[in-house]
């Protein structure tokens, strides 16, 4: 599956996916029930709609949406769990509902909370039983976990039972557990929800490392965003079952931010903000006996003339300047003051 | 070559060697059980010596043989593939690969070995010390035997698999479970030898597979059926494993798709 440009080889490919879930409706008392049980009646929810995109080897993916937006879907099907309504999915030239198993061999998935382990068994058992599930050559699997044990620091977690580990001490034996056999397509599912920065910051510090190592392409859905900005090459954001934007960050961030922060450090503790009057193009935030904090457009007004303006009236001490943050913007999109398309 | 089929028997067979206590207490549990029936029987055979064509000796034997084997037919992988199906973990176990069914064959198999090493055998021993039962087996009826027990435990995981399919369609466990094993308790012949029931109730047990779990088993191992009866067995239960491996795919299917179309 080359694509016409010749070296880039697309390994995931979805087009027009549709899922569509029946929902019964009906009162939730006695009489309610009755009268479904007769002529039930279904409403349709499309939890996802007409989605397309496709996703190069090795690279790392951010899906992102509100909770409900229909991720977690997607993955489904993308994985073979679910069977979508209508559309197309090819993981590897794999239609990953159609022939599961054999699908099962090239991805690896974390779910959340859902463990692939072995709950009562000791870590480095519950390793060795996914090494011969996944028919992993002895001497690839030993040099391949030892990796991951000096990577994701499992050394003394290695004997205990999978039960007796802590949220962060499972979540990265569960990690390590999925790469062990050189997946080509990688899902996380909210893998850093409720853990600790340390731990956080390990399991990042691991995905780049194992994308580099093996050139797994993953996919990633967080609420975090700072797994977002350290990790994601390109985010796909999803809202209403709907994708509605799919590129890099540094560009979603240039085209629909709207405005840039700077704070001004100055030396006089008065105001002389009543009295003077303020170009139209600036909003004052903050004002205190420090600093002032001012929102601006950046392309109505420069940075250089919101200094200049000042400093006719304050000593400036200090400049900071801030842009939006990525997870502000977010927010916005998913309360729908911004349209994305 | 079967390398990930052998991972999930040994891997099942460990698991359960951590529960301690819980083993233990199984055996113990059976024993008192057990035990109790066994004075009862003595009481009743007091003023006889045959029930049926059954003297006492014979009797205490058939009850520590249905006991200890009994625990393989009723305590099977149901209860772990509910847990998994309520919990939702079933997702990541669709994920292995390998066939949802194969996978849980092997369950069954690492399962039954470890029943049988860690529960069965000792079981079977205390009693046996206890009280005092003499051993004597025809070669070739423990060769009847050891056939007639892999048919059953073949069934027995097709029992236990429907079972836990329809936990997909209930999402709750433990009542099917009881049923099942109240079923099995008292159709398998474990609570009492067939001979004991009513005649009508004998002629539906000889039409249904439970017999075979316990009954047919340990009277081709004390040598009280006919070669003709042991054919009927291996027929009867011929006929139940392709009955319910076609019924278990039926149902295998429907169940998989109610995950895969709408959403668990």
């Amino acid at each position: 599956m080359y694509d016409n440009y010749g070296d880039v080889m697309r390994i995931i490919e979805v087009k027009n996916l549709c899922k569509e879930y029946k929902i019964a409706e009906h009162n939730s008392n006695l009489k309610g029930y009755i009268k479904h049980l007769f002529s039930p009646k279904y409403r349709t929810l499309k939890a996802v709609n007409e989605i397309s995109f496709s996703i190069e080897e090795g690279e790392i993916v951010g899906y992102l949406g509100e909770n409900g937006a229909g991720k977690s879907t997607t993955i489904k099907m993308l994985t073979g769990l679910l069977t979508p309504t209508s559309g197309e999915v090819r993981v590897n030239g794999i239609i990953p509902y159609k022939q599961r198993v054999e699908n099962n061999y090239q991805i690896g998935a974390v779910f959340g909370q859902k463990t692939q382990l072995w709950w009562d068994l000791p870590v480095i058992e519950s390793f060795r039983l996914i090494g011969d599930l996944y028919k992993i050559p002895k001497e690839k699997f030993k040099e391949n976990l030892e990796w991951m044990i000096q990577e994701l620091e499992l050394q003394d977690l290695l004997q205990k039972q999978v039960r007796n580990l802590s949220l962060g001490q499972k979540m990265k034996c569960e990690i390590a557990a999925t790469f062990l056999h050189q997946p080509k397509v990688v899902y996380l599912d909210e893998p850093t929800i409720g853990l600790d920065v340390l731990v956080k910051e390990n399991i990042r510090r691991f995905i780049k490392n194992v994308n580099q190592k093996f050139h797994t392409t993953v996919i990633l859905t967080t609420h975090d965003i700072k797994d977002v900005e350290e990790l994601c090459d390109r985010i796909l954001l999803i809202d209403q079952g709907k994708l509605i934007y799919d590129g890099n960050i540094t560009s979603f961030r240039l085209k629909y931010s709207s405005h840039d922060y700077v704070t001004i450090y100055k030396k006089e503790n008065h105001s002389f903000l009543q009295e003077i009057e303020i170009p139209k193009e600036i909003e004052i935030l903050e004002e205190n006996k420090n600093y002032i904090k001012v929102k601006y457009r950046p392309d109505e007004i420069q940075i250089i003339e919101i200094i200049e303006f000042f400093n006719q009236f304050y000593t400036i001490e200090n400049i900071e300047t801030n842009e939006e943050k990525f997870e502000e913007l977010l927010k916005e999109v998913y309360r729908g003051h911004i349209h994305v398309s | 070559m079967f390398r990930n089929y052998l991972a999930i028997i040994r891997a099942e067979f460990y698991r359960g060697l951590n529960y301690k206590i819980d083993n233990l207490l199984s055996i113990v549990n059976r024993i008192i059980e057990v035990s109790v029936l066994i004075f009862i029987w003595k009481a009743i055979y007091e003023n006889q010596t045959t029930i049926q064509g059954m003297d006492l000796t014979t009797l205490i034997l058939y009850y520590a043989l249905a006991y200890s084997l009994g625990h393989i037919v009723q305590w099977g992988i149901d209860e772990n593939m509910g847990f998994n199906i309520t919990t939702g973990r079933v997702n990541m176990e669709l994920l292995y690969p390998i066939s949802y069914m194969k996978y849980y064959f092997c369950y069954k198999i690492g399962h039954v070995l470890r029943q049988l090493f860690v529960i069965v055998l000792p079981t079977l021993l205390v009693l046996i010390l206890l009280f005092q039962i003499p051993l004597s087996f025809e070669i070739s009826r423990i060769f009847l035997f050891l056939i007639i027990m892999l048919f059953t435990i073949i069934i027995s995981f097709f029992i236990e698999f429907i079972f836990g399919l329809i936990v997909f369609y209930t999402t709750s466990s433990w009542g099917l479970q009881i049923l099942k094993s109240a079923l099995i308790t008292i159709l398998s012949g474990a609570l009492a030898p067939l001979e004991f029931f009513p005649i009508w109730a004998q002629k539906i047990m000889n039409l249904l597979p439970f017999q075979d779990l316990v009954y047919s088993p340990i009277m081709t191992l004390l040598g009280m059926n006919s070669s003709h009866e042991i054919i009927t067995i291996l027929l009867r239960q011929s006929v139940w494993m392709i009955l319910l491996f076609v019924i278990t795919k039926l149902l295998f299917n429907k169940a998989i798709k109610k995950v895969t179309i709408y959403g668990g």
